[in-house]
C-alpha cells in the first residue's frame, strides 16, 4: 500500500480528539516531506511545491502544540518519495474536510484552534497543488 | 514608477543655480547686502558639509593610508571655508544692520543654490542615525558607502569644485562703492575660497577623483521607503519590473534589525524564517529563469552573454542552498505561530510579480492552476532597454535576497541563542532518548538539539555565501549590461571594500617596545579628562581617535619598511658590535635624537609642538612621508577635537559670531582662535584650534602669503 493511501486510511478512522490530532500531524508532516522532495518534478510547479511544504509545516506545528496532542505522536516523517501534486492535493482536501468538520468537537480551545489552523494550512495546500496533474 | 530622488539631483539643481548667479553677479553684485548674504549661506552650507558630513573626519576613517591625502585636504578646505565665513559675517556687519534686514526674497539663484546644497547634505544624513546613547550610527546599507574612499574623493572634490566657483564671486563683491572695511572682508573671503580650492590640487595629482566615483556619490538616494503597491492584473514589463525593486527595497528595510528582535518578537517565528527561506529558493529559481531567456537574446541586444550565464548559475546555486534551509528546518519550531510581517508581505508581491515577468501568464500566482511555460524571450526583452530594466529588476531581487539571507542567519542564530527553537520531544536523539525515555517527558516538545541547530544554522550559512555570491554576479552582469542598478553595483563593490578594510587583521603582538597608549586612555582622552570633559559622546570620539592612532603605530612598529637604523645604530653595526644591550641603548639614543629633530625643526617653523602620534612615529624611526602624513592626520583630529570640547568647557563661542539673525549665517566654526600668518590653513600655537594636518615646514603652493586680508 503506498503511503498516502495508509494516511488516508488512518485519517478516515480516526475517532477522538488526541488520534485526529495524531493522523493531522502525520498527515501534514508527510505533505511537507513529499512536496519539499517534489520540487523539481514537475516544470513550473516549482513554487507550488515549495509554498505548499512551507503551508503545511506551518499547520503541522499548529496541531503538534494543540494541549490534546500527545508527546510520542509526533512520528518523524523522514524522507518520503515524491509526490505528484494531483495526490496531495486530494490528501490535503480531505485533511480540510475532516479538520473543518472536526473543529467544534474539542472542548479545550486550543484543539478547538489547532483544527482549525489544520484546516486552513491544508486548504492552502489544496489550493496551490490542485491543477498541477 | 518615479524614482527616488538622489544626492546628484539635487547636486545639479545647485549647480544650475551656480551658473544663473554666475552669468548675473554683475547685476547681483549691485546690491552688495543681498548678494553678500547669498554669498555666506552657501558657504554656511558647505560649512556644514565640512563640519557634520565630512567623510574624511569620521574617526573610523581616520589616518587611513588610501584616504589620507583626501582626508589632508579635508582638513584644510574645513579651516579656510571657516575663515571665508567669518570674513563674509564681518564684511556685512559693515554693511547693514542685519537684525533689521529682511529676508532674503525666493528666487535669488545662489541662495536657490544653498538650498539644493543643503538639501543634498541632508539627503546624505538620512542614510545615518543618533542613537539613544548620541552614537551616529548607519541605518541603512549605504551609510557605508558615504564614508567610503570614493565618496570621500567625489565629497572633498565637489566642495573644492564650489569653493573655485565662488571665490570670484566673492571677489567681485569687493569693488568700488563699498566701505574700506567691507570690500576688504569681501576680498578676503573670496581669497580663503581660493585657497581651500587650492587645497584640494595635491589629492587631485596624487589620487586623482574617478568617474566612477562621482557617479556613485551622485547615485546615492533618499534613504525614504516607497509605499507598497500589491501586484495588479495586467501590469506591463516596466510596471512589473518598477514593482519588483519596489518590493526589493522595501525588503532589504524590512531584514534591518531582524537579530535584534529575533529572541523576542512574537513575529520571529520558526513558520516565518521557514516562509522566508521558500520565498528565497522561488526567487532564485524564476530569477535563473529569467536571466537564461535574457541571454538567449544576448546576440539580438547586444547583452553581456557570459555574465548573464554566469549570474544564472549563481541563482541556481542561492535556490539549491535556500531549498536546504527549508529541509534543515525540518521538525524544529517555534513556541508561537507564523504572523504575517512585512518581511512575508514584500517577498510575496515580489515572487508574484517575478512569475509574471517569467512566464506567459499574467495572472500567475505561485499555485499549480496557474503555472505557465517561460515567456519567449523575444516578448520577454523586445529591445536592448527593456533587456536591462529586467537585468536591474532581478538584480534589486538577488541584493535582497542576499541581505535577507544575513538577516536571518543572525535572527536564527539569536532565536538558538534565547532557546526559541524547539523540537518534538520524540525525536530527540537516541542518546538522550535512553536516559530519558521520551515517554516520561511530560512535554510534547523539548528544546532542539545541538546538532539539529547547528545544521540549520550551517545551512543559512550556506545560503548567505551562495546569496551573496549570486547578487555580486548580478552587479557584473548589471554593469556589464549597463543596466539602471549599475550604480547600486558600484556601491556595493565600494561597500565590500570598506568591510575588507575593516577586517584587516591587525598587527600581531609581540612588540619589541611598549605600547604607549596601552593600559589606560590615550592622549587625546586624557587631555579631555584633563580639562573636565565628561559627555560621554565627545569621550567616544576621543577613544576612536587615540585608538586610530594606537593602530598606527602599532602598524609602524611591525613594519619594517618604514623604519630606518638611527646613526648610533649604523655606526655599531659597521663596527659590527652584536651585544644586545648596547644596541639598546643606541636605539634609544636614537629614537631620543629623532624626537629632538622633529621638535626642533617644528619650532623654527614657528609651529606648535607635533601630535602624539607624529611623534611617536619620529622616535621609533619612521620616515615613510604616508606614514607621517597619516599621523598628522589622527593628531589634527584629535587636537580639533580637544579645541571643541575647551570651547564648550569655556562656555564661550570657538568663533567670534557675526551678528546674523539665527540661522542665517554660518555656525561658529570649531577652529577658533589666531590665524597663523606663515600658513592661512592652521593656527597659531597659542590658539586652542586645530593644527592642520600634515607636515608643517612649508605651505603648499596654493597657500599664500601672508595670509589673505583683514580678517587675519
Amino acid at each position: 500500500m503506498r503511503a498516502i493511501d495508509a494516511i488516508t486510511g488512518r485519517l478516515d478512522h480516526a475517532a477522538g480528539v488526541p488520534d485526529l490530532l495524531a493522523v493531522a500531524w502525520e498527515a501534514l508532516e508527510f505533505i511537507r516531506a513529499a512536496a519539499s522532495g517534489g520540487a523539481d518534478s514537475g516544470p513550473g510547479l516549482y513554487a507550488a511545491f515549495m509554498f505548499a511544504a512551507a503551508a503545511a509545516a506551518e499547520a503541522r506545528d499548529a496541531v503538534g502544540m494543540a494541549p490534546s496532542m500527545r508527546a510520542g505522536d509526533h512520528a518523524p516523517g523522514g524522507d518520503q518519495a515524491p509526490e505528484e501534486a494531483g495526490p496531495l492535493a486530494e490528501l490535503a482536501g480531505a485533511l480540510a474536510a475532516r479538520m473543518s468538520a472536526a473543529a467544534g468537537q474539542p472542548d479545550d480551545p486550543g484543539d478547538r484552534e489547532a483544527f482549525r489552523a489544520a484546516a486552513a494550512g491544508a486548504g492552502q495546500v489544496r489550493r496551490l497543488l490542485a491543477g498541477g496533474g | 514608477m518615479m524614482a527616488a530622488v538622489t544626492f546628484g539631483d539635487l547636486l545639479f539643481t545647485g549647480v544650475g543655480h551656480l551658473e544663473t548667479a554666475a552669468g548675473r553677479w554683475d547685476q547681483e553684485a549691485g546690491d552688495p547686502l543681498a548678494a553678500g548674504r547669498q554669498l555666506y549661506r552657501v558657504v554656511d552650507v558647505m560649512t556644514r558639509y565640512v563640519d557634520g558630513a565630512a567623510p574624511w573626519d569620521h574617526a573610523g576613517a581616520l589616518g587611513r593610508a588610501d584616504l589620507v591625502l583626501w582626508q589632508r585636504a579635508g582638513t584644510y578646505i574645513a579651516h579656510s571655508l571657516h575663515r571665508s565665513a567669518q570674513a563674509l559675517g564681518r564684511g556685512l556687519e559693515g554693511l547693514a544692520s542685519l537684525q533689521a534686514a529682511p529676508e532674503l526674497p525666493p528666487g535669488l539663484p545662489l541662495a536657490a543654490a544653498a538650498t539644493a546644497l543643503l538639501a543634498g547634505r541632508d539627503l546624505l544624513n538620512t542614510h545615518l542615525t543618533t542613537g539613544p546613547d548620541g552614537v551616529r550610527a548607519g541605518r541603512t546599507e549605504w551609510a557605508q558607502v558615504i564614508t567610503s574612499a570614493p565618496v570621500t574623493r567625489a565629497v572633498t572634490d565637489l566642495i573644492a569644485w564650489w569653493c573655485q566657483q565662488l571665490a570670484p564671486l566673492a571677489g567681485r563683491l569687493s569693488g568700488p562703492g563699498l566701505a574700506a572695511g567691507a570690500a576688504g572682508e569681501f576680498a578676503a573671503a573670496g581669497k580663503w575660497l581660493g585657497q581651500a580650492a587650492a587645497f584640494a590640487r595635491p589629492a587631485r595629482l596624487a589620487d586623482p577623483v574617478s568617474v566612477s566615483d562621482r557617479t556613485l556619490l551622485f547615485a546615492i538616494p533618499l534613504a525614504a521607503m516607497s509605499y507598497r503597491e500589491p501586484p495588479r492584473a495586467a501590469e506591463t514589463a516596466a510596471g512589473l519590473c518598477g514593482g519588483i525593486t519596489r518590493s526589493a527595497s522595501r525588503l532589504q528595510a524590512a531584514a534591518r534589525g531582524a537579530a535584534r528582535r529575533a529572541a523576542w518578537a512574537p513575529e520571529a517565528t520558526a513558520g516565518a524564517w521557514r516562509w522566508t527561506a521558500t520565498a528565497g529558493a522561488v526567487t532564485s529559481h524564476l530569477t535563473e529563469a529569467v536571466l537564461r531567456s535574457l541571454a538567449a537574446r544576448a546576440g539580438p541586444l547586444g547583452l553581456p552573454e557570459g555574465e548573464l550565464h554566469a549570474a544564472a548559475a549563481a541563482l541556481a546555486a542561492s535556490q539549491a542552498s535556500w531549498h536546504q534551509v527549508t529541509a534543515a528546518w525540518g521538525l524544529i519550531t517555534t513556541e508561537t505561530r507564523f504572523l504575517a510581517t512585512q518581511a512575508v508581505t514584500e517577498a510575496s508581491d515580489l515572487i508574484v510579480r517575478l512569475g509574471r515577468l517569467a512566464c506567459d501568464n499574467p495572472a500567475w500566482t505561485p499555485s499549480a492552476a496557474h503555472h505557465a511555460p517561460l515567456r519567449d524571450p523575444a516578448v520577454l526583452a523586445p529591445d536592448a532597454a527593456a533587456a536591462a530594466a529586467i537585468v536591474a529588476a532581478v538584480h534589486y531581487a538577488a541584493c535582497a535576497f542576499e541581505r535577507v539571507a544575513a538577516a536571518d542567519l543572525g535572527a536564527v542564530e539569536a532565536a538558538h541563542q534565547a532557546l526559541r527553537l524547539y523540537v518534538p520531544t520524540r525525536i530527540i536523539p537516541d542518546a538522550r532518548r535512553r536516559k530519558n525515555d521520551w515517554r516520561t517527558i511530560p512535554r510534547a516538545y523539548v528544546i532542539a538539539p545541538e546538532e539539529q541547530t547547528a545544521a540549520l544554522i550551517e545551512a543559512y550559512r550556506a545560503a548567505v555565501t551562495a546569496s551573496s555570491r549570486a547578487a555580486q554576479a548580478l552587479d557584473q552582469a548589471a554593469l556589464a549590461a549597463s543596466a539602471p542598478s549599475r550604480t547600486m553595483a558600484l556601491a556595493r563593490e565600494a561597500f565590500r571594500a570598506e568591510e575588507r578594510l575593516s577586517h584587516l587583521p591587525l598587527p600581531g603582538d609581540g612588540l619589541d617596545a611598549p605600547n604607549p597608549w596601552a593600559g589606560g586612555p590615550g592622549p587625546a582622552e586624557s587631555e579631555l579628562a584633563r580639562i573636565g570633559v565628561t559627555d560621554p559622546l565627545v569621550l567616544q570620539r576621543a577613544a576612536a581617535i587615540d585608538a586610530a592612532g594606537q593602530n598606527l603605530v602599532t602598524e609602524a612598529r611591525t613594519s619594517a619598511g618604514g623604519q630606518a637604523p638611527g646613526p648610533v645604530d649604523s655606526e655599531l653595526a659597521r663596527l659590527g658590535v652584536t651585544d644586545p644591550l648596547i644596541l639598546q641603548r643606541a636605539a634609544a639614543i636614537d629614537a631620543a635624537g629623532r624626537k629632538l629633530i622633529l621638535e626642533a625643526r617644528t619650532a623654527a617653523a614657528g609651529g606648535p609642538p607635533p601630535g602624539p602620534a607624529e611623534s611617536e612615529l619620529a622616535r621609533i624611526g619612521v620616515t615613510d612621508a604616508l606614514m607621517l602624513q597619516r599621523a598628522a592626520v589622527i593628531d589634527a583630529a584629535g587636537q580639533k577635537l580637544t579645541a571643541e570640547a575647551r570651547a564648550v568647557a569655556c562656555r564661550r563661542p570657538a568663533a567670534p559670531a557675526p551678528a546674523h539673525p539665527a540661522g542665517r549665517g554660518p555656525r561658529p566654526g570649531p577652529a577658533a582662535g589666531r590665524a597663523d600668518l606663515e600658513f592661512p590653513g592652521r593656527l597659531a600655537a597659542s590658539a586652542p584650534g586645530i593644527r592642520a594636518a600634515g607636515r608643517r615646514r612649508r605651505p603648499p603652493r596654493a597657500a599664500g602669503r601672508p595670509g589673505p586680508g583683514p580678517s587675519v
